[in-house]
């Protein structure tokens, strides 16, 4: 759908490359996500600096200290969970594994669902219509519930976790990438690059895949914060990652039993959750809005 | 036309059912076998070989399925190993509880959002589109399992107004409603908004107000109408999402539908069990698309359902 504009995306010249970056500035929301993000990439760094030792350290003393004292030392600002251990440190060791597994899982379903999807379309035989088929099929049964047997039955862990949300939210860019070959094919571009001699692989590389690729990274934007969610729950009803790793799902799970004495366990890592993805679907709706020429107006305004 | 049509769709998803019992068959087998679950570590091979052959399970695969097929035909899908009553009554007793969540949801949901939809679309980028975005950010941003639990916090840890879990009156369904319109919402307000900005910039909507039909009468009859085609397939596929439960919330909420039924087969490796409600999950959904696609052509004529 927004195609035309993204068509030249790769032909823009310099200046125009950075004023992408000064639409980003002048939106104020766009702003927030972006320093959020900003602050989780600083804790990750910390985390492996010098947080991950105290996400470790168990200190029976101070068993689900309440949030918000520095008496404690700033480390157990937002309290400690019910071994005595910083919940700073445990939701700065938690972080990684949350965005790993989105990142992970939306970046092979970005792939793979477009290496299919274009196979789907520019071979529209009997290849493409299973291809097709498969898809529906995983697009109609409910996501959660799907990933929830095949968790089970392949075993929760990390590549599994990865693997099967990403075949989860593959049908999106499958029929996309699909119905964009589809009709790129008939255009006149591609009759011109038969002729020549191309070989199919180095046109859809050379001209098919510049179209197509804006318009699956905008499905991919909008699945980040998903993808998240589904991983989150996951991992709270038990099916995720396991401990002794950590994950906000698993510690919102950890900390659902001390909901009634301690109940920033359960509602800080949830809060982690909760920023991250409203940071990834605002980034991602500036993103639609910045390559959409329809919309694009109301960011330059 | 219409006839052959819905038979045509329904002999291409009985296929669609058939293959993903097929894959159901095969994985639910690879994750072991239910005999080392229910007899004890020390119990004797034959005892073991026993229960085997009195499962089926020393038969090959192809043989078990169908037997299965010709079983599931006659609407018997085995016994439950776990309740020691037949899965197709253990699902049957779960199903009604997430079908009457998800049709509550489904309704509050769509009705809300037409109403902020159309609100929303009236005025793009006023007051209420504002917070008509907030709304849809809302839905897609916050983990629901945690939501569900912090309203137990509040509702029922603090306030003591609502019980914390289980199903019974009006009072149990609060938390589990409010939690789950949440998402279903989000999504169907940008639909419905979308879909209005354009119905209300369109030749006829001018024509209704130039014959001076009153504004809430062109807005919420002339172009809401039209406005709600869109929003007819997003509900059809948010409705085949609810149909499977939402795992987390009926698992916080201790609602004892599908999603949390799945979750004991799985845990307790129910083969009959789980079989039987992805089956039944399935036909639903199934149903579900046939029923939307008929009602789209019903309500806009313009669409000639292809033979």
């Amino acid at each position: 759908m927004t195609s035309p504009l993204m068509e030249d995306a790769g032909l823009l010249p310099p200046s125009r490359r950075i004023s992408l970056l000064r639409l980003l500035a002048r939106d104020p929301s766009a702003m927030v996500a972006l320093v959020w993000i900003f602050v989780l990439a600083l804790v990750l760094v910390a985390n492996v600096w010098f947080l991950q030792a105290y996400s470790v350290r168990v200190d029976l003393k101070l068993r689900n200290a309440p949030p918000f004292t520095l008496d404690n030392g700033w480390i157990y600002y937002l309290g400690a969970d019910s071994l005595g251990r910083s919940m700073i440190a445990r939701l700065a060791a938690a972080a990684g594994p949350s965005l790993g597994v989105a990142f992970a899982a939306v970046g092979f379903s970005l792939v793979c669902g477009a290496i299919l999807g274009l196979v789907a379309g520019w071979m529209s035989g009997p290849v493409g219509t299973l291809i097709l088929r498969v898809a529906d099929m995983i697009q109609g049964f409910p996501t959660f519930l799907l990933a929830l047997v095949v968790l089970y039955i392949f075993g929760p862990s990390v590549v599994n976790l990865v693997i099967v949300l990403g075949i989860t939210r593959m049908p999106a860019y499958v029929r996309v990438a699909r119905a964009e070959v589809l009709e790129i094919r008939e255009r006149l571009f591609i009759d011109a690059s038969r002729v020549l001699g191309a070989s199919p692989w180095w046109m859809v590389r050379q001209h098919v895949l510049p179209i197509v690729a804006p318009t699956l990274l905008t499905i991919a934007s909008v699945n980040l914060a998903m993808v998240m969610l589904i991983e989150s729950g996951l991992s709270f009803i038990g099916l995720g990652i396991q401990p002794p790793a950590a994950s906000w799902g698993l510690m919102v799970a950890q900390g659902r039993g001390y909901l009634s004495n301690a109940w920033w366990l359960a509602c800080f890592p949830g809060l982690a959750i909760m920023f991250t993805t409203i940071a990834f679907n605002l980034l991602s709706s500036w993103f639609r809005m910045a390559t959409d020429p329809q919309q694009r107006w109301r960011l330059e305004l | 036309m219409s006839f052959t049509y819905v038979l045509r769709r329904v002999a291409q998803s009985i296929a669609a059912l058939l293959a993903l019992m097929v894959v159901v068959f095969v994985l639910v087998r690879a994750t072991g076998s239910p005999v080392n679950l229910y007899l004890p570590l020390d119990a004797p091979q034959a005892l073991r070989d026993e229960m085997t052959i009195k499962l089926g399970l020393d038969q090959p695969i192809y043989v078990q399925f169908w037997n299965w097929l010709v079983d599931a035909v006659q609407l018997d899908l085995g016994m439950s190993l776990w309740q020691g009553r037949p899965a197709i009554d253990v699902v049957l007793s779960a199903l009604p509880n997430t079908l009457m969540l998800g049709l509550v949801v489904l309704t509050i949901s769509s009705l809300l959002a037409i109403l902020i939809g159309s609100l929303a679309a009236f005025r793009p980028n006023g007051h209420f589109d504002r917070f008509a975005g907030l709304v849809s950010l809302a839905g897609a941003s916050i983990p629901d399992f945690w939501l569900a639990l912090m309203g137990i916090l509040l509702f029922a840890v603090t306030l003591g107004w609502l019980p914390t879990s289980g199903s019974g009156d009006i009072r149990y369904w609060v938390l589990p409603v409010t939690v789950m319109v949440m998402r279903p919402l989000g999504t169907l307000v940008q639909v419905v908004r979308g879909s209005m900005i354009s119905a209300l910039a369109a030749p006829y909507v001018k024509t209704a107000r130039a014959k001076g039909a009153p504004e809430r009468r062109v807005i919420f009859v002339h172009a809401l109408r039209n406005g709600l085609l869109p929003a007819i397939t997003v509900a059809g596929d948010l409705a085949a999402q609810l149909a499977g439960g939402v795992t987390v919330v009926e698992v916080v909420f201790g609602w004892p539908g599908i999603g949390k039924l799945m979750i004991d087969a799985i845990l307790n490796r129910d083969f009959a069990v789980l079989q039987a409600g992805i089956l039944c999950v399935a036909a639903v959904i199934v149903t579900l698309n046939i029923l939307v696609d008929i009602a789209y052509a019903a309500i806009d004529p313009r669409i000639q359902i292809q033979r």
